[in-house]
């Protein structure tokens, strides 16, 4: 059975990389337009694998949402942050919440493929 | 900021916006330091601000670049993604320099004789040129208190394509 991502970014081309990089995979990808989409599609599909987000969106920012997914009770899917912005203490602010990792834009696709197989537990 | 500071903080705009296309297999030429541009007829905009040093940057590039490059067929929002891109590369050269800025999200002006109202002192205009001679046009205002120095760090935040794992 494939397992189901959710991939929650503003911008259609950084998910369409996304899709791309993971094509091979089976992995069936669900795509949320901003943090309020994400939160609607995190529970509607609670059976994710993993969660992949953005951080600088309209409508709750990747952050903001990982705030909300804390304080709601588990289980929690694991998420890796996906994202331009490389400042130190939105690093740890995103640890801090519950994050696994964070991926620097534009991502090497076989190192983001290998990423996203270790935290599904494919690797 | 002094002159010189201003200097190398246009550097680590240029190289953030070189390293950028060069790892996405569109190696940059760089014409140089030109006049504004008239009128656009399509411009990405991305707001940033810091405690002290804050502006924006605005990216225009020939349609025919974004058409060949671009990984989706929306090429408005390929053309959003690469100023956000370039402005999170320069995020990162300025926090090496210890300077911080938080960075809003990218919008794109499209229409006939767009014209960017800058401040005159200290808007700068890059040029680049790609290896099919289209035209790509950074433009940097920004404003700094006098107070700002610019201060090198010592821990290089991560660059693009690292995964950092918690």
């Amino acid at each position: 059975m494939s397992k189901k991502i959710i991939l929650v970014d503003d911008s259609v081309t950084a998910r369409q990389q996304v899709k791309t990089a993971l094509r091979g995979g089976d992995y069936e990808i669900v795509e949320a337009i901003d943090g309020d989409d994400g939160l609607a599609k995190i529970e509607q599909h609670r059976d994710a694998a993993l969660l992949i987000c953005d951080v600088n969106m309209p409508n709750k920012t990747g952050l903001e949402l990982l705030n909300v997914l804390q304080d709601r009770p588990g289980p929690h899917m694991p998420i890796v942050m996906l994202t331009a912005e490389v400042q130190p203490d939105l690093l740890q602010r995103a640890k801090r919440a519950g994050a696994k990792g964070w991926i620097v834009k534009p991502f090497k696709h076989d190192l983001f493929v290998a990423t996203v197989r270790k935290l599904v537990g494919d690797a | 900021m002094r002159k010189e500071e201003w200097e190398l903080t246009s550097r680590a705009l240029l190289e953030g916006t070189r390293s950028l296309f060069e790892l996405i297999g569109e190696p940059l030429e760089f014409v140089g330091r030109v006049e504004m541009p008239a009128s656009w007829s399509r411009v990405a905009i991305v707001g940033f601000a810091g405690e002290a040093f804050g502006g924006m940057l605005a990216v225009s590039i020939d349609a025919t670049a974004i058409a060949r490059t671009a990984p989706s067929p929306d090429h408005d929002d390929w053309h959003c993604e690469l100023a956000n891109l370039i402005l999170g590369r320069f995020k990162r050269e300025m926090l090496m320099l210890g300077v911080e800025i938080h960075l809003s999200t990218p919008m794109l002006v499209v229409g006939e004789g767009v014209s960017l109202d800058t401040s005159a002192v200290s808007a700068v205009v890059h040029r680049f040129k790609t290896s099919h001679d289209e035209s790509l046009y950074i433009v940097l205002d920004a404003v700094a208190e006098k107070s700002v120095h610019l201060c090198p760090i010592e821990t290089a935040p991560p660059m693009s394509g690292e995964i950092v794992l918690f």
